[in-house]
């Protein structure tokens, strides 16, 4: 295990002797690495092209990123847990079919059925958690299985048929709407992230979750009830999932049950290129927000360079590869 | 008349700013036993893994046989005759005793095809020639701690090692098994293989030591014949002080309250049977007993950690159900566990993280968040009183020494403040230096109204610390002692009580 890779902790941090200036204590945030990679990635794009360093479209990529980042901060504390989640995809389509049905097939309030679709999320959440905790199945076991029967459901639920025309309501301009021309998914995203942040790394649920990543045994010795922990980080990631679903709802007033396919690995990519450690008891929502940031610059400058579709997909994989390379290196450095 | 097999000869080496090896110079004769002490961070373990290649000396050079050499790996190593026993033994779990002597890439055969007969009658053969009894064919996951280590020294000799490094080989071995390890050093050196013999242990490094040598903060200190050597000399060696185990005077604060109250403790699946035990207020409660007599087990099922067939546990005089070490915790009862990395220590966090975790819920305020000041405040006032060395609050906890750690971890439950606290070798693996601080820490809980249970398996450390002595063995309780009845004979001969009816 990590035990013999030293690596800083992720509380704070800060690690070995407290630096001089803010300069330097900045450079020895952990988060740092992968500020550094997305700084190189943004000043390639702005060299590449004079469409890429706008206001316009730098907004336009915070909300591209949105659904990825929204679940990534999810995401971020289950790996962090120690745990993981291949539903998120499927979850990301089932529960806003799931309210576009309410509203278009029983009549009624989409604010209803939001609430009815959080409650399904819950329910998502809690199968994943009861079926890895309780029953002791490996979580990318439990999840895989979930991630083709939710999506499974999400078929059969819409006949195979996107969902659209709903009646017009408030919710869509408050979820996908614009705020003074700054659309609304960005805006939640930030939101999303700031509440992360301080769930995470500030409030005592936040350390438990490290604590339960980082060391079960010792953390159940400390009296800490890891099962529930995980139980509420699986319910968490599922309402992010849900809730990007949602504001995908907001912004597009469609929603497809072919959706999200392949967003479960795009989301664990964000996840670990933000510095996640893939076995759990280290992470931070910072780090989700920039992983998160680097895939969503990377998509958008490569479209605007007019890179084919094709070139796009084997870039963005190598990117994927580069940016945790950089992480890695970095923080291993700076120790 | 013996040559030199190996040579150090002026070994430096730095870490950043801080000095692991300074100048370190001894040499290894052939087929002797060279016994190698030092505090923790004396450089001990940076001298073994330069042996393996791990790290390369900023200076000095190894000559073997008197011929220079530089080592890029522990595969070389091997292949130039020096051999490791550690405590993380390179060995496959999956694979058979015989398996793992030949594993490498030269396999014994013809045509790619293992011949079986060979290696099992050669393996048959190693270990006749350590006169030890381990059938070839046996699973490794089925071999004991110290079977796996006689696997290991079978495969050095099988490989002519010339040389071959033991660092703490003992720990994890039951007395017979270490009396079984000594045999076969004694067979290695008949055999003109030499020995590096790396314990915290005293009494054994000088029971098979030919020659001691001490290291002190990464400086040779000298080193003692084994007619010289006196465990007394070789701690004050170490330490560069007199040092002597800490005995206390008796206690005169312990009340008649009982805190703790366990009656007729039944798991059969640990093997225990029928325990009762009361533990009184203000109190150290000491258990001996030899390693696999259930002490842990017994520590583990009061806090819940394994469900108990029969029997109760009072706190106070009051019946408690506790089925988990939370239920533990909130009854009063913390637990310090023996195996600090995989049950105590939160690897990848801060040494205040780790000193306030079992304790986070009152570091919080009502909507969640924690309090990092008051986090701080508390961490830096153990910090002081535990005296526990670090540059900084925010320091990764690993990157302490093992005896700050224990002491971080005991701050862990201080900061909880159980009214019993069962700390299971407290000591273990820790430097001599250390040890002593943390016994007299023990000492002084007591009068901060704590009640301890300590187990242990240093007889003189359970005899120094405790008021009150419970010998445990095969899963029974097998004798008490006040702390004056109480002599290391009287102890070990309940230790060894054979079960009778």
């Amino acid at each position: 295990m990590a035990d013999n890779n030293p690596q800083k902790g992720n509380l704070d941090n800060e690690s070995q002797i407290s630096p001089g200036t803010k300069f330097k204590e900045l450079l020895r945030k952990k988060e740092f690495g992968v500020f550094l990679a997305l700084l190189l990635i943004g000043l390639f794009f702005t060299i590449m092209t004079d469409r890429f360093l706008t206001v316009g479209n730098l907004m336009n990529v915070l909300r591209q990123t949105a659904v990825l980042g929204i679940i990534t901060v999810g995401m971020t504390m289950l790996i962090t847990s120690q745990e993981f989640d291949l539903s998120v995809g499927s979850i990301y389509a089932l529960t806003p079919i799931i309210a576009g049905l309410l509203v278009r097939d029983f009549g009624l309030n989409i604010w209803v059925a939001v609430i009815i679709t959080a409650g399904v999320a819950v329910i998502a959440g809690l199968i994943n958690g009861f079926i890895t905790v309780k029953i002791g199945i490996p979580s990318f076991i439990t999840t895989l299985g979930t991630m083709m029967f939710f999506r499974g459901l999400t078929l059969i639920l819409s006949d195979g048929w996107p969902i659209a025309g709903l009646p017009d309501s408030a919710f869509y301009s408050i979820v996908g709407g614009q705020f003074f021309s700054i659309p609304m998914q960005s805006i939640w995203f930030i939101i999303i992230v700031l509440i992360g942040y301080v769930v995470f790394e500030r409030s005592k649920f936040g350390y438990k979750i490290f604590a339960t990543g980082g060391n079960k045994e010792a953390a159940q010795l400390s009296g800490i009830n890891t099962d529930k922990i995980k139980m509420i980080c699986f319910i968490l990631t599922a309402l992010t999932a849900t809730f990007a679903g949602l504001t995908d709802l907001g912004y597009l007033g469609s929603v497809s049950p072919t959706q999200g396919s392949g967003l479960e690995l795009e989301v664990i990519a964000a996840s670990v290129i933000g510095g996640t450690a893939l076995f759990g008891g280290s992470g931070s929502i910072v780090g989700a927000f920039l992983g998160a940031s680097i895939m969503g610059v990377v998509r958008n400058g490569l479209t605007l360079i007019g890179t084919s579709a094709y070139f796009k997909q084997a870039l963005i994989g190598l990117v994927i590869v580069l940016a945790v390379i950089v992480n890695v290196k970095y923080t291993s450095n700076s120790e | 008349m013996s040559e030199n097999i190996i040579e150090f000869k002026d070994i430096t080496k730095n870490f950043g700013g801080t000095t692991a090896l300074d100048h370190v110079s001894f040499t290894v004769k052939k087929g002797q036993v060279t016994g190698l002490v030092g505090e923790n961070g004396a450089g001990k373990s940076t001298l073994v893994k330069i042996c393996g290649g791990v790290f390369h000396p900023d200076e000095g050079e190894i000559i073997l046989e008197g011929k220079k050499i530089s080592i890029k790996s522990p595969r070389q190593a091997e292949s130039m005759g020096i051999s490791f026993v550690h405590q993380e033994l390179p060995i496959c779990k999956n694979l058979n005793v015989v398996q793992n002597i030949f594993l490498g890439p030269e396999l014994p055969g013809k045509w790619g095809f293992p011949d079986k007969k060979y290696m099992y009658q050669e393996a048959k053969k190693l270990f006749d020639r350590l006169d030890v009894d381990i059938d070839p064919h046996k699973d490794v996951s089925r071999c004991s701690m110290g079977e796996q280590q006689l696997i290991m020294i079978a495969r050095a000799i099988s490989r002519d090692a010339k040389f071959i490094l033991m660092d703490e080989p003992t720990t994890a071995l039951s007395p017979k098994e270490v009396k079984v390890l000594y045999n076969v050093i004694d067979r290695l050196k008949e055999e003109g293989i030499s020995v590096v013999f790396i314990s915290h242990r005293l009494n054994e490094v000088q029971r098979v030591s030919d020659r001691i040598c001490v290291l002190k903060d990464g400086e040779y200190v000298g080193s003692l014949s084994k007619e010289e050597a006196s465990e007394d000399k070789i701690a004050s060696m170490m330490v560069g002080r007199d040092v002597k185990i800490i005995s206390k005077e008796e206690n005169e604060d312990i009340s008649d309250k009982n805190v703790l109250e366990v009656k007729n403790l039944t798991q059969q699946g640990l093997g225990l049977h029928d325990i009762n035990l009361e533990l009184k207020e203000g109190e150290i409660l000491g258990i001996a007993g030899l390693r696999g007599a259930g002490r842990t087990e017994l520590a583990r099922s009061i806090i819940g950690n394994y469900k108990i067939d029969a029997g109760e546990i009072l706190v106070e005089g009051k019946k408690v159900e506790i089925n988990s070490p939370r239920d533990a915790i909130k009854n009063g009862i913390g637990y310090l566990p023996e195996d600090r990395g995989a049950l105590g220590l939160f690897h990848k966090l801060s040494v205040r993280d780790n000193i306030c975790m079992a304790e986070i819920d009152n570091f919080a305020d009502k909507a969640g968040l924690v309090n990092r000041k008051k986090m701080n405040q508390v961490s830096e006032k153990y910090k002081k009183d535990l005296e526990i060395k670090m540059h900084s609050l925010n320091q990764n906890i690993i990157s302490l020494s093992g005896g700050n750690q224990q002491k971080v971890l005991i701050a862990r439950w201080l900061a909880v403040k159980p009214k019993i606290l069962i700390m299971d070798e407290p000591t273990r693996g820790i430097d001599v230096g250390t040890k002593t601080e943390i016994r007299k820490l023990i000492m002084e809980l007591v009068k901060q109204n704590f009640s301890i249970i300590m187990i242990s398996s240093e007889m003189l450390e359970v005899m120094a610390i405790s008021d009150r002595i419970l010998v445990m063995s095969q899963g029974r309780i097998s004798g008490e002692f006040s702390q004056k009845e109480a002599t290391e004979e009287k102890i070990m001969k309940a230790a060894v009580a054979e079960r009778t009816g």
